[in-house]
């Protein structure tokens, strides 16, 4: 039964279309890495252009690129690994737009490589430090803020660093 | 550190991403690192709060449990104390040897009024065999629990007598446990399952797949709140079809797929708003009294015959596969489309225009199909045997008064044709169209709006249009516009 379904579906081109009104035709084998698109395919047979209204072109673009490069047919593994560590090089609001895009589409290899991407700029560094690099402003009071270190006081025993590289 | 430079311009993009993908980066933290992102902000510390009541649904890997067990067993303490409650918890075990700490984590959780629980284990294996796990017995004291997904489990409902073990043929859940229950999945139903039997009087949602088409019972007659129902490769008999509506009053989705024991649907319901059929390719008979009804997918071959009352803004849609013999497709696909001719939008998906482009003589003996229909999309994989004036006349003869007719094909762009008309002068005479309830649009059309054809397209339509019709206008607009 799923091969039979497999082998008419096989040959389906897809049209993807950004938030800023783009198309990109896909082959379906390729896009269906997207567990969203897959379930669309999937119920029922309306393979018309998908929207995605929450991806901009720049994101899709890269996120197309990631997906060709994992299609099983193409790619061999040394080629994917230094495709992967070529692409978490990409700027951080780049890779957060991706982040943003793979939950989306629920495409789950992209997003373990760029929430571990964004992991590893915070690894090691001091809260202070991480407020710096994302801009984030504390909404704690002083008090609050002493009070949760509390919780967890085993987080806060031993040396960090303050740098922001 | 490269990067840093665009953040800075920007906002604080980061803590405004959705709350389990920032659990999800600070998974991938040591336990000890991640903690103390909770003083960034109130909501870094929500995050942290219940990252660890969320470990995904994928295996965590056995070096990280010791260090997991010990944020689990902290975290939850806390709430505990605090008397905080959970919304979900998920986790995935890599080896059931773990599973001696889930007892004492549910029973915090259930204190916790959990309301959604997600567990995944790996499966032992006993002399050489695959084997489930149990389910640790707390879990039935979870009163305020409205989702439980279990992977790698058996169940044994412990009182009432009722007894499941996904090793049996037989998957049955009473109305006396599990109340608040919205929702079960199946997936996958093993080998040797052959009856599906949920007395849920909550239950609003059930997916049942079944990998080798052998489940045939499938009991939910008692579950009254049903609205939605998805059937994968489940043999389910005609009689057990029609019967289904008269009992859940409220049912409103249903989709099947693969159920090839269907040879007669009949479907009688003035709640039913969507129907997919798919790959159901024994069916016959198709009987629809469903004033409701909005959509319908379609897509089983080869076309059974149609009865067919559903709601005028109708949207229905059609995968064409004829067989590569079939002499009399183009008979049987007019007679098949003309049960839709009151649908608003028709889509149509083919690999090759050859399915759709029916021949001229077979219209003269024929009333086009759609007359009726003002939205058609036609979804064409491969069109190399005709040209786009032999498909777009095909298409105009089987749905003679269109508003938007649309191709999506290989090519970039959605191919799109709207038509204005203007109201008929009662002394035209062309015969072509005496037979409708209206005038064709030879006679009537006035303009015509083209949107991504080719320069040479255009060109061939160009021809076309002014040769069929008394149009005045002609507005072509460039690739990618919007009309």
């Amino acid at each position: 039964m799923a091969e039979a379904s497999s082998s008419i579906t096989e040959k389906f081109f897809l049209t993807l279309k950004s938030s800023d009104g783009d198309e990109f035709v896909l082959e379906e084998s390729i896009a269906i890495q997207s567990i969203t698109i897959k379930n669309m395919v999937e119920d029922g047979c309306s393979s018309s252009v998908i929207p995605l209204s929450k991806v901009d072109t720049e994101t899709l673009i890269k996120v197309i690129e990631y997906m060709k490069m994992h299609s099983s047919t193409s790619s061999n593994e040394e080629e994917i690994e230094n495709f992967d560590k070529k692409f978490v090089s990409n700027s951080i609001n780049t890779i957060l737009n991706i982040l943003e895009a793979a939950n989306f589409l629920d495409i789950n290899n992209l997003l373990e490589l760029c929430a571990e991407a964004v992991a590893n700029r915070i690894k090691n560094k001091t809260p202070e430090a991480v407020r710096k690099i994302f801009n984030i402003t504390s909404d704690f009071t002083p008090e609050e803020e002493a009070e949760i270190r509390n919780e967890t006081p085993w987080a806060f025993e031993g040396n960090l660093d303050h740098s922001l590289d | 550190m490269e990067g840093r430079s665009d953040v800075d311009a920007a906002a604080d993009r980061i803590s405004k991403l959705p709350e389990p993908i920032l659990q999800h980066i600070l998974s991938f933290l040591l336990a000890k690192d991640a903690a103390q992102m909770s003083t960034l902000s109130k909501v870094w510390d929500s995050a942290w709060n219940s990252l660890s009541s969320n470990f995904g649904d994928k295996f965590l890997k056995s070096k990280d449990m010791p260090k997991l067990v010990n944020v689990v067993n902290q975290t939850l303490a806390n709430r505990q104390k605090h008397k905080i409650s959970m919304q979900k918890f998920s986790l995935g075990l890599p080896h059931h040897r773990w599973l001696s700490y889930v007892d004492d984590w549910i029973k915090i959780l259930i204190a916790c009024n959990i309301k959604e629980l997600n567990l995944r284990v790996s499966r032992p294996i006993y002399e050489g065999k695959l084997e489930y796990n149990s389910l640790p017995e707390a879990i039935f004291a979870a009163k305020a629990l409205n989702v439980l997904r279990l992977d790698g489990f058996k169940i044994e409902l412990p009182s009432n007598g009722i007894k499941t073990l996904m090793d049996l043929p037989v998957f049955k859940l009473g109305d006396t446990s599990l109340p608040k229950l919205k929702k079960v999945n199946l997936e996958f139903c093993p080998f040797v399952f052959q009856l599906v039997d949920i007395a849920a009087i909550n239950l609003e949602d059930h997916k049942i797949y079944s990998l080798y088409g052998n489940l045939k019972v499938v009991k939910i007659t008692a579950c009254k709140a049903l609205k939605t129902l998805y059937l994968n490769c489940v043999a389910v008999t005609d009689e057990w079809l029609e019967s289904l509506f008269s009992s859940l009053p409220i049912f409103e989705i249903f989709k099947l797929f693969g159920c090839e024991t269907l040879k007669n649907m009949k479907i009688t319901s003035d709640r039913l708003k969507w129907l997919m059929a798919s790959r159901c390719d024994n069916l016959i008979a198709v009987e629809l009294d469903t004033p409701n009804l909005i959509k319908f997918q379609y897509n089983c071959h080869p076309l059974s015959t149609f009865k067919l009352k559903a709601s005028i803004l109708l949207e229905a849609s059609f995968c064409l596969t004829p067989e590569a013999d079939d002499n009399h497709w183009h008979s049987k696909l007019t007679k098949f489309l003309a049960n839709f001719n009151h649908s608003k939008v028709i889509e149509l998906s083919c690999h090759c225009d050859r399915v759709i482009v029916i021949p001229k003589d077979l219209r003269e003996n024929f009333l086009p199909p759609l007359y009726g229909t003002n939205i058609l999309q036609v979804n064409l994989q491969n069109q190399s045997n005709y040209s786009v004036v032999d498909v777009i006349d095909s298409m105009l003869w089987i749905s003679p008064h269109l508003g938007t007719l649309s191709f999506i094909t290989r090519a970039p762009g959605l191919k799109t044709l709207k038509f204005i008309y203007e109201d008929a002068s009662d002394d035209d005479e062309k015969p072509c169209c005496a037979s409708l309830p209206w005038k064709c649009w030879r006679h009537v059309l006035k303009k015509v709006k083209l949107q991504n054809f080719t320069c040479m397209e255009q060109q061939e339509l160009r021809n076309y249009f002014f040769a069929n019709a008394d149009i005045s206008e002609m507005v072509v607009i460039p690739l990618d516009c919007s009309l």
